[in-house]
């Protein structure tokens, strides 16, 4: 029922390279590839939002001139299930001759920075044995997680959040062909609450639109309350004031009711934990907790109960900085 | 919908409704009625769990009109509040002129470092009564228990045959009109091992499943069970233990896979232990337990079973909280495999979602779900009909 919902960012996504928004100098030498019919394998990298999977795609879609099916795939590296599974498919992907004018077929491989090392030098040797049938667009958003070798086989691409008055026109524009009233200054408030991540503006504004079927600033304020990571940030928060309990009840309720990944959770509690009133020593150790709650939870450990005891650790922290004090 | 559980809904009201040691509850009431500071003061009824020990002392109490002063092993029994609260009333009668009763539930529950001065507090408590005092356990040959034992008229309760449990269970089942196949009574009575208490759980467990009540649902249910008691028992006895090495002789006593006792230990964690302080270092330690459970099974490494065992013995060791601890099965323990299989679908949702709009995992969990649950709220706000 949910699904039946068309989500703006995917409804507004420009198919073609000349309908991308801003972004000139990358769709420039992307076209120049489409022309040429020949290319490189890519590197896409930047912060969310920036159009990195918009472009890949309209790569793909000008490419081959809008005949994409069976030309491409697109996977993702860091599916639980790993390398392996990416290398298998590839290499049955790659197989097959391409449909078209093109002598070449394409993966689009989204997340290559949240893999290790391991995984992206296996990534690599797949990149080689398949490189006359097969190009890679690689999608990251740190460059420095990818590792040299990768970087050097690729056309780097680097994609900048998008200028405040580029997400505006954008959103407007969106606005006019749903026929939605906007106040000035609801967008403007979007496109300063998104930070130059289009995916972010637009999904406000529909949220917003949901409300009341018209994007005001109180409409904006309510969607963004609502949305967003601030259930995370309670976890923190819990255990941070040294109510252990109710922190556990709130990250279980994450876990299991509202399904986010253990990852997700440990990397907000991070950015929680570097932003509170820890001495740096607190800190350190809390840091160096997390590490390893991290690596224990990639290695098979139980989210629950590795979290948990970094929680108990948040949660004993501020009342021992008040013993110091008395 | 308030719904009472059938070990409250089916308890006996009147004496000759309790089932079984007839014997012995005979001898408990005659102590009471012939009740004289000249003879033992005090009697400690014993014997296994579900029996009807503390059931006797709650019917005989209403059957010859006494005050009953219960004080169990939930409340915290220092010697304070054993002299504040019980010996004023045990010099006098009671507001409604009703002789009292004193009765003192799970005095195996007291440990004598936890509980200060509880068992002298007793002993005092006797010496000075005026009144009748009833203990019950289930063990009272505990060494801390030997000063209290000596003043004490010891009753002893035995298990239930399994022809009395099963006469109970065929009476209720037929009173509710529930169709469940004798066979299934039969088994569940003799699982309960003369456990009443259990076998009333058992029964209202399988029938709230479903309405038919198949063989297969009797064993898993009722292995559950058996086991239950014996996990509690073997914790309890973990985190009283003298030493690591007694500590963890009970925990592999329960023949249970290290990994489903260590759920059972962490899911207790908040009634094991006391702060924040507490709970990190018990945390951190099954944490590790966990860490090294992950390297067994995924690397096989069965030589490192024996160190989460260690590690488990000692946060329960180390973990000690004054009162006695209440366990209980913990949500992790029986939503497992719903958990699990909620998350399977909710892995499946996110995968779906991420082909079809080509986004991260992070996206969808973070931007695109919220969103599309967001419109689907508002929407069935709308189509509601606004009244004003």
């Amino acid at each position: 029922m949910m699904e039946t919902e068309q989500v703006w960012t995917e409804k507004y996504r420009p198919r073609r390279l000349s309908e991308m928004v801003d972004r000139e100098e990358i769709v420039k030498r992307l076209e120049t590839f489409v022309k040429t019919k020949n290319m490189p394998h890519l590197l896409f990298v930047g912060p969310p939002g920036t159009s990195k999977t918009t472009s890949a795609l309209a790569l793909v879609y000008d490419m081959y001139n809008g005949n994409v099916s069976g030309n491409y795939i697109e996977l993702n590296a860091s599916d639980e299930r790993g390398i392996d599974v990416i290398r298998s498919r590839v290499k049955e992907f790659a197989r097959s001759v391409p449909l078209g004018e093109v002598p070449f077929k394409i993966i689009i491989l989204d997340e290559c920075d949240s893999t290790t090392e391991e995984a992206q030098q296996a990534l690599r040797r797949t990149m080689e044995r398949y490189s006359n049938t097969t190009r890679f667009i690689l999608i990251a958003n740190e460059l420095y997680k990818i590792i040299e070798p990768i970087q050097s086989r690729c056309a780097v691409f680097r994609f900048s959040p998008l200028p405040d008055n580029a997400i505006l026109e954008r959103l407007k524009e969106i606005a006019t062909k749903e026929n939605i009233k906007y106040e000035e200054e609801a967008l403007k408030m979007i496109v300063e609450k998104s930070e130059g991540d289009m995916r972010k503006a637009i999904n406000f504004a529909q949220g917003a639109a949901a409300i009341e079927g018209a994007i005001t600033v109180k409409s904006v304020k309510d969607f963004i309350g609502y949305a967003g990571i601030g259930k995370i940030d309670q976890v923190f928060e819990k255990a941070f004031h040294g109510d252990l309990e109710a922190a556990i009840n709130t990250l279980n309720n994450l876990l299991y009711n509202e399904g986010i990944p253990p990852r997700e959770i440990i990397r907000e509690i991070h950015k929680n934990i570097m932003q509170a009133s820890f001495s740096s020593q607190e800190k350190a150790d809390v840091v160096s907790m997390l590490a390893d709650v991290e690596y224990r939870v990639r290695s098979g450990g139980d989210p629950e109960i590795q979290i948990s005891a970094l929680l108990a650790k948040i949660s004993m922290l501020p009342s021992e900085k008040r013993r110091k004090q008395s | 919908m308030f719904r009472e559980i059938w070990t409250t809904k089916f308890k006996p009201k009147n004496w000759d409704e309790i089932v079984g040691n007839e014997k012995a509850r005979e001898e408990f009431l005659n102590w009471l009625k012939n009740w004289s500071p000249e003879r033992k003061k005090a009697a400690l009824i014993y014997g296994p769990a579900g029996v009807g020990k503390s059931l006797t002392v709650e019917v005989a109490a209403k059957m010859l009109g006494y005050n009953l002063i219960e004080l169990n092993a939930s409340d915290t029994r220092t010697k304070d509040v054993i002299l504040e609260k019980v010996l004023p009333a045990l010099r006098s009668r009671s507001i409604s002129g009703k002789p009292n009763l004193v009765f003192l539930d799970e005095v195996d529950g007291i440990y004598q470092r936890e509980d200060v001065g509880a068992v002298s507090a007793i002993k005092q408590l006797i010496d000075q009564a005026a009144s009748p005092i009833v203990m019950v356990a289930n063990d009272p040959w505990k060494p801390s228990l030997r000063e209290i034992r000596e003043k004490c008229l010891m009753i002893e309760f035995s298990r239930l045959r399994k022809d009395q449990v099963l006469k109970r269970l065929k009476k209720i089942v037929e009173e509710e009109g529930i169709l469940i196949k004798d066979e299934a009574l039969e088994a569940i009575a003799e699982r309960s091992q003369g456990d009443m208490r259990s076998a009333l759980t058992d029964l209202e467990a399988l029938t709230s499943e479903s309405e038919v009540v198949s063989n297969g649902t009797i064993q898993s249910l009722l292995g559950n069970r058996l086991r239950e008691e014996s996990i509690f028992e073997a914790i309890r006895h973990a985190i009283y233990a003298k030493n690591i090495n007694e500590a963890r002789i009970h925990l592999m006593s329960t023949n249970m896979n290290p990994d489903e006792l260590l759920d059972w230990i962490y899911g207790n964690f908040p009634n094991i232990a006391n702060d924040n302080e507490k709970a990190y270092e018990f945390l951190k330690v099954i944490a590790d337990a966990d860490f090294i459970l992950a390297i067994v099974q995924k690397k096989r490494m069965w030589l490192l079973i024996p160190y989460i065992y260690d590690l488990l013995a000692i946060a329960l060791m180390e973990s000690k909280k004054r009162e006695y601890i209440k366990l209980f099965r913990p949500n992790r323990v029986s939503e497992k495999w719903m958990r699990i299989s909620k998350q399977q679908e909710r892995i499946q949702k996110i995968k779906e979602l991420k082909q079809k709009y080509h986004e991260t995992t992070r996206t969808i969990v973070f931007e695109t779900l919220p969103l599309l649950n967001f419109i689907s709220e508002k929407k069935k706000d709308r189509l509601r009909p606004r009244r004003k």
